[in-house]
């Protein structure tokens, strides 16, 4: 859990996590969408924690580098993980299914927002995702969907695969999909 | 092969709708997405470019599994692995498998385990079969 644990548990209901159930915040995308959430499911994020309890906040939080579509993701991210009663195993099958069918721009979109707004759950998870559709793919594949450009010579290009010889062994490059 | 990609690479980055900002991650956020892949992979990317020469330092998929170590020696193998805790500087990993015999090794060993516990591992595979 990102709250802090400001409050000591007790036995009795904590006064504050309750109102954070109760309260909502609005957060405002990039192209002027706002979406309601509750306070306890907001403040998973760290930069948007930071932001409430600075109350530099008001009343609408504006999310400037996060388009719409994105941001509404990222909530029904955020509520899953905020959900009373939602077990462990009910979140990593969430999380499963919450990747699985996003293309890679969509995975990028995510990713970037996650870092922005300091979701390190979310951010593990999308990360993964990521690296587990570069598996098996070429040198060229991930330069151009990284948008990296090489600044080895060749001869320092062929230099590397030869220090790292046994990391290209029955590596057919040109598999891709 | 490659020239088809080429091509549907171009198709892909430039649709004819909006959506055609063209998405650029963060090389700290790159590299940090590298490192979940497994060692070979990893080593392989080091020919990106100079800044990624030395994202393989970062991996934290610590797969030395019997895959692994298909076609290598073990003097091979071992200086690989040791490489990989050397020059490690990741502050935790994921994953950390061995297939290897460790009789002769046993403080070499004891080294990448401790290290591995440091590095805080969920995922803990030691398969100590005699290789022939």
């Amino acid at each position: 859990m990102a709250r802090k644990n400001r409050n000591p548990v007790g036995k009795n209901v904590d006064p504050e996590a309750q109102k954070k159930k109760t309260r909502t915040l609005t957060l405002k995308s990039s192209d002027g969408q706002e979406f309601s959430i509750s306070e306890s499911a907001a403040v998973l994020s760290i930069a948007i924690e930071n932001m409430v309890e600075d109350d530099c906040a008001g009343g609408v939080i504006p999310l400037p580098l996060v388009d719409g579509g994105t941001l509404a993701r990222v909530i029904t991210y955020l509520n899953k993980h905020a959900e009373d009663g939602a077990s462990d195993e009910e979140k990593r099958k969430f999380d499963e299914e919450f990747v699985s069918g996003m293309e890679m721009g969509v995975l990028f979109d995510v990713v970037l927002a996650a870092n922005y707004l300091d979701i390190r759950g979310l951010l593990r998870e999308v990360r993964r995702r990521i690296a587990d559709r570069m598996k098996n793919k070429s040198v060229e594949w991930v330069r151009k969907t990284f948008h990296i450009e090489s600044d080895f010579t060749p001869e320092e290009e062929e230099q590397m695969k030869k220090e790292f010889a046994w990391a290209w062994e029955g590596v057919d490059s040109d598999v891709d999909d | 092969m490659a020239a088809q990609n080429n091509l549907d690479m171009i198709s892909q980055s430039q649709p004819p709708h909006k959506r055609s900002i063209v998405r650029q991650l963060p090389d700290d956020l790159i590299e940090t997405i590298i490192s979940f892949l497994p060692p070979k992979e990893v080593c392989a990317l080091a020919v990106l470019s100079k800044r990624f020469r030395y994202s393989w330092h970062l991996c934290r998929n610590l797969c030395f599994d019997r895959e692994f170590a298909i076609k290598m020696s073990r003097d091979e193998y071992k200086r690989i692995v040791n490489d990989f805790f050397v020059y490690n500087r990741n502050s935790s990993a994921n994953t950390f498998k061995l297939y290897f015999d460790a009789a002769d090794d046993t403080s070499l060993v004891c080294y990448w385990i401790h290290r591995v516990i440091a590095l805080g591992v969920h995922e803990f595979e030691l398969d100590f079969t005699l290789s022939t």
